[in-house]
């Protein structure tokens, strides 16, 4: 996009990261809104959000539950289309897009993880990482080879053939780590990873995931209430009411963590 | 974008497994699978071999009662099928047997009087004679003991009603008050007495005679060597059991299988002497066979409550049976695959969210149903072959095993799995095309 950034007046522009720098956005949304029909009203769960994501960045989507924050979420997953407004990954409008075309996007462009890890109970750890790389029609034995690479990566270079009902919450968080980096995505979507999990695993969880989105150039994009996670954000986003309440850097964040916890509870 | 998989344009050589020995099965978790594999499964079949195998594996039970109604189903059609190519059989075998001529009446009689003037009893060597006499049954003594017992003890109350009758006539002749008309009686009754008498005398002695020629028949050294009467007793006979077999050649409709079986060793024996005549002889033994297998078949047939017009013409109560097993399983497995599908929610929408096209969703129900319906064939087809050939064996005797269907038979069997195949796929369609439609998003709130 040659087109200049619209200015963001809730972005303080404080220190730029390098992308930001360049103007690397891998997520756009302009004038996002999205409206359910309920029976004989309207519930109108976006009303207009406009959001720079940037290439590499690691960030947090935080509001109450009813806020739109998971209606935003799915919007950038590629799972659900703005009734008005556009959504760009990697510059393409999905608004655009039909649903073979979506599923395209999602397979190569996005990688999931979920609250509750939602590995296919069928299938062995290995399997697991290989499906999404057939589904993009990856060379069989290349995809083996780099599912076994990654399942290395997360820890489990020796439980790739465990099915994840033998594997603790932990583990198998691990293992959907692997199969949402298995198509090497431009965004990493994590709805609450580590809700599901007791401390120590999910900060684990969380440490392993910064660690190889950096490695990979990944953007990652959490919904989560996890102040660890937040801890480690580049940038944390506000929901309320259909609309960016607040984008935060985590320079600035860093100072307000104690208000923020306030909040909270 | 193709969605065929495309093979790299450049095969880099692929590094060989960063040499981990446990990694090198590591391709293949499962056994069969890796089999699969190495026949004809590439890797993105086999994960989706592995998905639709699982699904199945992990709603065993389902499954199977799932596969049960194809099994009955399917065992039904192929029984039926089956049991219709053998009454078909049959029914073609009765046909075809009481539509063949007979011998001409006139080639048989000219054989009868060839034999009769040619007269080969006299032309067989002793030796030969008491072959065809054990041929035909004469060496059995036990029916002619008993004959003979029976007789004697006869003739013993035959001997004592002529002394009687005499005795009576004896003392009517001495009274002098005795009328003409009862003296007649009396000696009409000595008459009668005298010709039982005669009459059961013979038939002793012709059992003796019977008996006597078995026992020399068996051991013809045992006899006294001046008994110079049992080679012509034996001659005797034989001519006399000639004379009757030739007139059963005659009309051989009404003859038990003993005549049958002797006028066999009759023909055998003179085969030599009158190949011409014997040989008449043997097309009418082979034309009687044939009528009396079709009598029998005929017999089975109507026991077995067949009415041949209406199953070759296929059986509407059949047919109708066999749609509705059809219809209803085809129910069985949509309901089933609609409960996979519905239980699934989670996993369909994991795999859409990770890019699963809708086409791969549906092949993925309709290859799981494809097990269902392969599995339900095959064990339908065995059940049902073997109901069909049991009930086959029971109905028809050996001849539903000699005439059971083996080109038509493969027809059915073809037919049938291809019916288990489809019914499978047809049941399987809906579900399917609804799995596929369902959004990502909405499969995932449902557990949340």
């Amino acid at each position: 996009m040659t087109q200049p950034t619209a200015p963001n007046p809730q972005t303080p522009v404080a220190t730029l990261s390098a992308a930001e720098a360049a103007n690397d956005t891998v997520v756009r949304t302009l004038g996002v809104r999205k409206v359910y029909k309920m029976g004989d009203g309207e519930t109108h769960a976006l009303r207009g959000v406009d959001l720079d994501i940037f290439r590499g960045e690691y960030m947090a989507i935080m509001g109450p539950s009813g806020s739109g924050k998971s209606t935003l979420f799915n919007m950038i997953g590629g799972l659900d289309k703005p009734t008005e407004g556009m959504v760009f990954i990697d510059e393409v409008d999905i608004a655009a897009l039909d649903s073979y075309e979506l599923a395209w996007l999602r397979c190569r462009k996005i990688g999931y993880i979920f609250q509750s890890y939602n590995l296919l109970p069928t299938l062995t750890a290995l399997e697991n990482v290989v499906m999404p790389m057939i589904f993009a029609n990856v060379d069989p034995d290349d995809a083996r080879d780099k599912a076994y690479d990654l399942l290395k990566k997360v820890g489990l270079g020796d439980r790739w053939s465990h099915r994840p009902g033998r594997m603790s919450g932990g583990q198998q968080q691990r293992v959907a780590i692997a199969r949402a980096l298995a198509n090497s995505p431009a965004i990493v979507l994590a709805d609450e990873p580590t809700a599901n999990l007791d401390l120590n695993t999910g900060a684990e969880i969380i440490v392993m995931l910064k660690k190889l989105c950096a490695e990979m150039g990944v953007t990652v994009i959490s919904a989560t209430h996890d102040h660890k996670m937040l801890d480690i954000c580049d940038r944390v986003i506000w929901i309320r009411d259909g609309r960016l309440e607040r984008a935060e850097r985590r320079a600035d964040l860093n100072i307000q963590v104690g208000r923020i916890q306030g909040e909270q509870s | 974008m193709s969605n065929a998989s495309t093979p790299s344009p450049t095969p880099s050589p692929k590094p060989k497994l960063h040499g981990d020995a446990g990694v090198q099965q590591l391709l293949f978790g499962d056994k069969l699978l890796y089999e699969l594999r190495q026949g004809w499964v590439t890797l993105p079949n086999r994960t989706l071999f592995a998905l639709a195998m699982g699904g199945l594996r992990v709603r065993l039970m389902r499954s199977m009662v799932t596969t049960l109604s194809i099994v009955f189903a399917i065992a039904f059609l192929t029984y039926t099928g089956l049991t219709n190519q053998l009454v078909f059989n049959l029914a073609g075998a009765v046909r075809l047997l009481e539509n063949s001529e007979g011998v001409p009446a006139q080639e048989v009689a000219k054989a009868v009087v060839a034999i009769r003037q040619a007269d080969p009893i006299a032309g067989l060597p002793v030796e030969q004679r008491r072959s065809l006499a054990v041929a035909m049954g004469m060496d059995d003594a036990t029916a002619s003991r008993a004959e003979l017992a029976k007789f004697d003890m006869q003739l013993g109350r035959s001997e004592f009603e002529v002394k009687s009758a005499n005795d009576k006539l004896k003392k009517l002749q001495d009274d002098p008050k005795t009328i003409v008309e009862d003296l007649a009686a009396a000696r009409r009754n000595v008459e009668k007495a005298k010709a039982v008498f005669a009459d059961t005398k013979q038939k002793r002695d012709a059992a003796d005679a019977r008996v006597k020629l078995a026992n020399w028949i068996n051991a013809p050294s045992s006899a006294p060597a001046a008994d110079t009467a049992l080679p012509q007793l034996l001659e005797t006979a034989l001519r006399t059991r000639t004379t009757q077999l030739l007139d059963i050649a005659s009309a051989p409709g009404r003859a038990t299988d003993d005549d049958l079986a002797d006028l066999r060793a009759m023909v055998t024996a003179f085969d030599k002497a009158q190949p011409v005549a014997t040989a008449t002889f043997s097309r009418v033994l082979v034309k009687e066979d044939l009528k009396r297998s079709a009598a029998r078949l005929q017999t089975m047939l109507r026991r077995a409550g067949v009415n041949v017009a209406t199953t070759l013409k296929g059986d509407p109560l059949d047919t109708w049976l066999i749609i509705m097993a059809m219809l209803t399983c085809a129910v069985g497995i949509a309901n089933a695959m609609l409960m996979s599908v519905t239980e699934r929610f989670r996993e369909i929408g994991t795999m859409k969210c990770l890019g699963a096209q809708d086409s791969l969703v549906i092949k993925l129900f309709l290859l799981e149903s494809m097990f269902l319906g392969l599995a339900g064939a095959i064990a339908g087809i065995v059940i049902g072959s073997l109901v069909a050939l049991v009930a086959g064996l029971l109905q028809y005797n050996t001849y539903g095993v000699t005439a059971f269907p083996v080109v038509g038979g493969i027809k059915v069997l073809a037919l049938s799995a291809l019916a288990g195949m489809t019914l499978a796929v047809v049941g399987a369609t809906y579900p399917a095309w609804a799995a596929s439609r369902m959004k990502p998003v909405d499969a995932l709130r449902v557990d949340e």
